[in-house]
């Protein structure tokens, strides 16, 4: 039973693709690692200066949709920063202060495109057709001729490296396909960018991706006439030239499906990311496909699916709350996770009912890490052994039935670690499992851990754990766990009461990661409390975090964890359940038997030998009397 | 002979007096010793201002027009129930109907001898129906009609008496199914899940 999940019935049927580090490889190409852009995402322009032009025309200005900053501002007017229109003359010096940003994502993307999985093109190249995720570089300029479309085909990241200049041709276009984000776009010239003007205003982006200037080859950046770029203009300590062109900082938002249990699966939801009601977003409107995300613009969102009465849905993750309304900001890159479950809160007693039945119950609590070996499969293709230990959280009762499956590797075996046998996760106990896969693409796979308790109620309880592996790049993805414990494990009675979730987060990985955050569908603010011993802020490995939050639960309730850890530009998940129990009143009598009635007899026989001895009193006086 | 007389008589009175005292002794400790148990409706405080005791259910489509009881636990953990067969009961340990919650409602069906029960014809109610509760202001709570379900008579009855939503709801509760004479209880109950509202 607790080789394999035969019996399992979990099956984690989805998960999600958060960076949209996995989607079509090219044969050649090897599949870049998104760098993390810091305190920069969120600017359009970042410049030492900013040079515009301007010649005529109502709604012909530069448009900026985004964060800018200069030391010396655009001496022409008038230029459109988030929507108002404003002269130069009226812009007020924004020095940029992030430097240190655009350096570390420029170290990032130049050690990928050093490595020999980065595909080189040649000397001198001249870009033209159709590209697949990957890095690609040239050891001289890199360019695109007069009136040619260069196509990037397909979810995930595209880095673009150049020894010297690069440069586009007039009315030359750069467009996305199949997924595709302009945020996952980079371009890394060694010199000086020009991109070539239009010769007319475009509604759609003729530029896609984040153009970052070298701090000592390049001269900047120049735009062209009337080119509409959805990307950014990174060149810290350089010059940025616009000319009436239209600038979007891309906004995403990454929607993760994560199903529990049930026969669903992730692709059976129909999912929609709404804005005042209606479907929005891209590559897909309110699509099905899980894991999708989203290029939007920065404004108020609501995640929803269309209902599924067998599953109980939870929203977590920082992107959203816990009833997926999303609020983006410019430049963010949030993500929000739809949790389905098909496992009962309350699992039905073996026997009785009521409050009466609740009596000894004790909520179990399992646990899963899962370790991939190697993180990172730098030259292509190969062998990686998933390491998986699953234990008893709960440490108050054994679990049963105890199965660990994986939804990108099978089978999942059995090692070792039921010390005395007794095919039960005793306290204290460790159990060991592997499985071994081939891996030909960056993948995202996640493990579950299901067990009963060991008792009258079989109360199940499941854990998840999450794990990247990246082929053809070296950077090794960050890993995160989570495990979260409630202060009570024995139900309240009816009414509820106080409860507090201590989560301990953990890095098995082998990078430190920062932005770490832990969120709870149904309970906050969850605070740190203890953990960075080193108080650098990042998890490093080894390190484990510790967060409370308390929260007052009325009716039996599970609720989900999510913590998140950026490195290397991946962003690691780990989610983790925990249920509490509130008694509730056991269903009222309201009956009597059919066609019977309901004379109390029992009143009825003591009346009646009462009213025999009081007559009988009486006789016995009147016959006194007489 | 006076005083005699006297005695005796006072002697009779005395045992007609105490065989009523014994009798409503009786009759009391033989009623469900299990009934009520008190406590306060878990209630937002505001909403408490708003929302006052209900005094009649109201189900036009099956004419019931029910005073209100207020009940709450017997010593089985069990829902209390209405004393006689024409009145309802409300679960006073929960939210008032129209509170946030969901408020509980039971009633009998079948009664001693024929006689009728409230909620004899409580399985006709469908989804959309209207009921009315009415407060002891006078207010008028519409709730419709989401669900009708049947449960086990020992089923977890945690999505009747509580939901997360935030919003109100009334659950009607009576017997149904097989008597247990064991048991002295049917094997199944009735729930009707609405929501408060007007049928949109």
């Amino acid at each position: 039973m607790k080789k394999i999940g035969k019996n399992s019935v979990v099956t984690i049927l989805a998960v999600t693709f958060a960076l949209g580090f996995v989607g079509p490889v090219a044969a050649l190409a090897a599949v870049g690692v998104a760098p993390s852009l810091g305190a920069e995402a969120p600017y359009a322009i970042v410049a030492s200066t900013w040079t515009n032009s301007y010649t005529s025309g109502t709604g012909l200005e530069t448009a900026i949709t985004g964060g800018v900053c200069y030391t010396t501002p655009p001496a022409t007017a008038p230029i459109s920063i988030n929507g108002v229109t404003t002269t130069p003359l009226s812009l007020a010096v924004v020095p940029c202060t992030n430097g240190g940003s655009q350096t570390a994502a420029l170290v990032d993307l130049n050690a990928q495109a050093a490595d020999a999985s980065c595909t080189s093109l040649g000397t001198n190249v001249v870009l033209s057709g159709t590209y697949t995720p990957g890095c690609y570089k040239s050891s001289g300029t890199m360019d695109i001729t007069l009136s040619t479309t260069v196509t990037l085909n397909g979810q995930g990241i595209y880095i673009f490296k150049s020894g010297g200049a690069l440069t586009t041709g007039a009315n030359s276009k750069v467009v996305l396909t199949n997924g595709a984000l302009a945020q996952n776009v980079y371009w890394i010239p060694g010199g000086t960018a020009t991109l070539g003007a239009n010769s007319a205003t475009s509604p759609t982006p003729t530029f896609v991706g984040n153009i970052i200037a070298d701090a000592l080859g390049s001269t900047g950046i120049t735009v062209g006439q009337f080119v509409n770029i959805r990307g950014r203009l990174l060149a810290f300590g350089h010059t940025v030239t616009t000319d009436q062109d239209t600038i979007t900082t891309p906004t995403s938002l990454h929607v993760i499906k994560l199903v529990v249990g049930g026969t669903t699966p992730a692709s059976g939801f129909t999912v929609h990311v709404k804005q005042g009601g209606v479907d929005v977003g891209a590559p897909t409107a309110g699509a099905a496909a899980p894991g999708t995300t989203y290029a939007l613009s920065a404004g108020n969102y609501v995640v929803s699916e269309d209902a599924n009465s067998s599953y109980v849905r939870t929203f977590t993750g920082t992107g959203c709350d816990s009833s997926g309304n999303v609020t983006l900001a410019t430049g963010d890159d949030a993500t929000c996770t739809i949790v389905n479950t098909a496992v009962a809160v309350v699992s039905p007693a073996a026997s009785g009912g009521g409050n009466v039945s609740e009596s000894g119950r004790i909520v179990p609590l399992i646990g899963i890490l899962k370790v991939p070996a190697p993180l990172a499969l730098p030259g292509g293709s190969g062998s990686v052994t998933y390491n998986y230990t699953a234990w008893n959280v709960g440490g108050q009762q054994a679990l049963i039935n105890v199965a660990v499956t994986d939804d990108q590797c099978s089978p999942v075996t059995y090692v070792s670690g039921d010390l005395n046998g007794n095919g039960k996760l005793d306290p204290h106990e460790n159990w060991k499992y592997s499985c071994t896969t081939t891996l030909s693409k960056t993948t995202t796979n996640t493990a579950t851990a299901i067990g009963y308790s060991d008792d009258g109620f079989h109360q199940a309880t499941v854990a998840t754990a999450i794990a990247t592996v990246v082929v053809g790049a070296l950077l090794p993805p960050p890993l995160i766990n989570i495990v979260k414990v409630p202060s009570r494990l024995t139900p309240f009675p009816f009414g509820g009461g106080n409860v507090t979730y201590t989560y301990t987060v953990t890095n098995p990985g082998v990078v430190a990661m920062n932005n770490v955050a832990v969120t709870d569908d149904k309970c906050g603010p969850v605070s740190r409390i203890s953990g960075d011993a080193n108080s650098n802020n990042l998890l490093d490995p080894g390190e484990t975090w510790t967060y409370t939050c308390k929260t007052n639960v009325t009716a039996s309730t599970r609720n989900v964890a999510a913590a998140e850890g950026k490195a290397n530009g991946f962003t690691a998940l780990g989610y983790a359940f925990a249920t509490v129990l509130v008694s509730a009143p056991g269903l009222p009598n309201t009956g009597l038997p059919p066609g019977g009635n309901s004379v109390p007899w029992n009143i009825v026989t003591l009346v009646g030998i009462l009213m025999v001895i009081a007559i009988s009193l009486v006789v016995v006086l009147k016959k006194r009397t007489v | 002979m006076r005083s005699k007389i006297s005695l005796k008589r006072s002697l009779i009175v005395l045992g007609i007096a105490g065989i009523i005292f014994s009798s409503i002794i009786i009759f009391f400790l033989t009623l469900d010793l299990s009934s009520p148990t008190s406590g306060q409706a878990s209630q937002n405080p505001q909403q408490a201002d708003l929302i006052r005791f209900p005094i009649r259910l109201r189900i036009p489509k099956i004419n019931i027009d029910a005073a209100v009881e207020h009940v709450g636990l017997t010593s089985h953990g069990t829902m209390d129930v209405p004393k006689g067969p024409a009145d309802v009961a409300w679960f006073d340990l929960g939210p008032r109907p129209g509170e946030n919650g969901s408020a509980v409602i039971a009633g009998h069906e079948g009664w001693k001898n024929g006689i009728p029960a409230v909620f004899d014809n409580l399985y006709k109610l469908q989804k959309g129906d209207e009921l009315y509760v009415e407060d002891e202001k006078g207010a008028i709570t519409t709730f419709v009609v989401r669900e009708v379900r049947m449960y086990g008579e020992n089923e977890d009855a945690s999505v009747v008496f509580g939901s997360s939503d935030g919003k109100a709801h009334l659950n009607l509760i009576t017997c149904e199914g097989i008597w247990n004479a064991a048991q002295k209880s049917y094997s199944n109950r009735l729930i009707v899940f609405t929501d408060k509202g007007i049928k949109s």
